[in-house]
């Protein structure tokens, strides 16, 4: 019987979320709208939205370090992930 | 007297400071038809009293200053008082205009008067007192005159009891060209942009003061009270969650990729970002909240220090204008040092935007060695250095050595510096500019075409820049392409800014707040386009709505035809100074032509003729004719632009 192949390494990256407005609580009482999570190696904003449940209708803005980024955009270890209901005005 | 009665007051109070003659004219149905309200009639009055003398100065007395309040403005409608202020002006030398709201549109509306044209100029400093039910008149203001903008009103109530007014400070006075307006007493509002505080101090007009009461009457009181108690809970609801905890500066973590620091020399660093983190600046320096005439909102943050060296101050207007323009642009990374010196630019009464991109180019002038001690007075204007700004509004505000220079539009200071200073003075038509729009195509645009010169709110095309496919969808049909919604695109960006300049101007022609019904739009909870603005003028005032989209496309051709009066053609629709080597988005090649095709104007950037006439201004092309200024190339129709819009 051949030994079990060696299951893939998946590297784990840690990334700090942060929360605005009325978003903050898909981080749970008391998180102040800030955490940091472990992710896979690979994941996108999408994935990292799924994870907290934030639903698909909600307006929102998402920042990769200050930069504007989109759903399928790949977050990677160390960064800072900002969402936030968007607003227009000045 | 006029028919139409109900949202409008149906009275027009013309003022003329020279003579002191002060006369009441009922507001012609040609105008509540032909251009709805507030912005919209601002500008055709504008129009007549200044198209035979188009060259008069804007700080002479012939400029025409012209106070209007929104139809909605003093009904019990949520989030509607709303006023535009509108005359030549002295910043650009074209159009000017500035929108503002809180309590004092109402009263001045429940005063009795849909809009004050004010010409001439007072023989010594005056205000202009509005009772209900009593006959206006100009009053002695000596004891107001060098008062910064928040004692005069502490003077006013002293003197004339519970009253709202509108009034200029020390700057207006001193005919700062970018002075502005104030009003409010428990909630501050400023018209910003244009230098409207410059004309009234032109005019030696401290203040407007209004007592008014009783709800404007409306038309149909039932289906209006129906829209207003909707409105009023969705505008209390989730959809302006976020501007009621941090205000505008909510837009600091948005606009954070695009925030470049010291006349924009380079990007800011996510250290210097988190001197400004919205959610640290909340917990450390939100005091309380105000809110406009009606408005459940309250958008506008009092923020106060409790610590440091500026212990104890505060600052009761502070936007993200405040942040953007004298933030990290002049090396400021602390926001103690920003509510220093924007209280005090707001006492002075300055413009926050112009003020703050005049001492960038100045400072960066001053690095660059193009200043020197010698052209500034022995004043070291090094970034970041609030003492030396705070010094800077004191003298600008009293046109006192290097502050006169500096007291002047871009353009003008320009003029007086050296040659190579011209690549670090940003402006459009004179006018300096909120938002570093590299990124955001669509502003870059709006910004660059909007009649007041740059500008972020003539024509906010949101739609485009944060992407929202079925307000898109509504506004300009189905199939419009996918890049539409690519804020980083320039494909579509033309249509998307002129749409945006009509919905603004009918938003401001009504007196609706631009904050709850953009945060509507943008959760689509519901969309409030035309057809929801029109249900609620056609409740005011018991009419049709179907002509509101062509009467904010006639107000905004308006607007073009004064400004091409003055010259204003393609070359002016571009942003000067330096673009730090990035390409300048306007230059994408089809976008301006877009714009140009879809506002019915010619390649040249002209009013044609064939708009003009579709919207029922064959007279004004035949002027433009006779300057030799009107647009010639045929144009689509309206109807062929944009699906029906009710």
């Amino acid at each position: 019987m051949p030994a079990p192949r060696a299951l893939k390494q998946v590297d784990i990256m840690r990334i700090t979320i942060k929360l605005y407005s009325m978003l903050r609580s898909y981080l749970g009482e008391g998180s102040k709208g800030v955490a940091v999570r472990e992710f896979p190696d690979g994941t996108t904003i999408a994935h990292v939205l799924t994870a907290l449940g934030i639903p698909e209708k909600i307006p929102r803005l998402t920042l990769i370090n200050g930069e504007q980024k989109e759903a399928g955009d790949r977050v990677s270890d160390g960064d800072v992930l900002s969402i936030f209901p968007p607003m227009a005005g000045g | 007297m006029t028919k139409n009665v109900y949202g409008w007051q149906g009275k027009i109070l013309r003022v003329n400071l020279t003579t002191k003659d002060i006369q009441e004219e009922p507001l012609s149905e040609e105008l509540q038809r032909g251009y709805i309200g507030g912005a919209g009639i601002n500008a055709r009055l504008l129009y007549e009293g200044l198209k035979d003398n188009i060259a008069a100065d804007a700080l002479s007395p012939e400029n025409v200053l012209i106070f209007g309040f929104g139809i909605l403005a003093g009904t019990t409608f949520p989030c509607c008082s709303r006023f535009t202020v509108t005359a030549k002006s002295p910043v650009t030398g074209i159009f000017g205009d500035s929108n503002a709201g809180g309590f004092f549109p109402a009263r001045a509306k429940q005063a009795g008067y849909d809009h004050i044209v004010i010409t001439g100029r007072a023989e010594k400093p005056s205000a202009l007192y509005i009772e209900k039910g009593k006959k206006p008149e100009i009053v002695d203001a000596a004891d107001l005159w060098g008062l910064d903008s928040y004692e005069t009103d502490t003077r006013i109530q002293g003197r004339f009891g519970k009253c709202e007014s509108a009034r200029i400070g020390p700057a207006g006075e001193n005919l700062v060209r970018y002075a502005n307006i104030y009003s409010g007493a428990s909630r501050i509002s400023c018209n910003g942009k244009t230098g409207m505080g410059c004309v009234m101090g032109s005019k030696n007009l401290k203040a407007i003061i209004v007592k008014g009461t009783g709800d404007v009457p409306v038309a149909d009181e039932k289906a209006f009270k129906e829209l207003a108690d909707k409105y009023l809970k969705l505008w209390a609801g989730h959809v302006t969650y976020s501007h009621k905890e941090y205000g505008s500066l909510m837009l600091i973590a948005q606009n954070s990729s695009q925030t470049r620091i010291k006349n924009q020399q380079v990007r800011i660093t996510p250290e210097q970002l988190e001197n400004y983190d919205i959610t640290m600046l909340v917990e450390k320096y939100k005091k309380g909240q105000s809110a406009c005439y009606r408005c459940p909102v309250a958008c506008t943050i009092k923020w106060g220090v409790d610590e440091g060296p500026f212990k104890g101050e505060k600052s009761d207007k502070l936007e993200f204008g405040h942040y953007t323009n004298m933030g990290p642009l002049l090396g400021i990374f602390d926001f103690p040092s920003l509510v220093h010196i924007s209280d005090k630019l707001n006492r002075l009464g300055m413009d926050c935007i112009t003020f703050g991109w005049i001492m960038a180019m100045a400072m960066e002038c001053w690095q660059r060695g193009i200043l020197t001690k010698e052209d500034t007075g022995g004043i070291e204007l090094n970034w970041g250095d609030v003492a030396v700004l705070s010094k800077m509004l004191d003298m600008i505000s009293r046109r006192e050595g290097f502050g006169n220079v500096l007291a002047d539009s871009m353009p003008m200071i320009l003029k007086k510096l050296k040659p190579e200073a011209a690549d670090y003075g940003f402006h459009t038509k004179g006018l300096s500019f909120t938002y570093n729009c590299t990124q955001a195509v669509a502003m870059s645009l709006a910004s660059s075409v909007a009649t007041r010169g740059a500008d972020h709110l003539k024509g906010h095309p949101f739609m485009a820049m944060l992407g929202i496919p079925d307000m898109i969808e509504r506004a300009l049909g189905k199939n419009q392409p996918e890049e539409m919604c690519d804020h980083a695109s320039p494909v579509a960006k033309g249509r998307a800014v002129w749409w945006s300049e009509d919905y603004k101007m009918l938003l401001d022609c009504l007196g609706v707040c631009f904050i709850p019904v953009v945060a509507c739009d943008v959760f689509g909870d519901p969309l409030v386009l035309f057809k929801e603005l029109g249900e609620m003028y056609q409740a005011a005032t018991g009419l049709d709505p179907s002509g509101l989209f062509e009467a904010a496309e006639r107000a905004y051709q308006l607007e073009k035809c004064f400004n091409a009066l003055l010259g204003i053609t393609r070359k002016d629709d571009y942003r000067s100074g330096t673009r730090r080597g990035e390409d300048d988005p306007i230059h994408h090649p089809g976008m301006l032509a877009e714009y140009y095709w879809y506002r019915g104007c010619s390649e040249d950037g002209l009013p044609t003729e064939k708009r003009l006439r579709e919207v029922g201004l064959a007279a004004e092309a035949g002027e433009l004719e006779q300057h030799g200024c009107l647009g010639r190339r045929d144009c689509p129709k309206i109807e062929e632009l944009a699906p029906p819009q009710f």
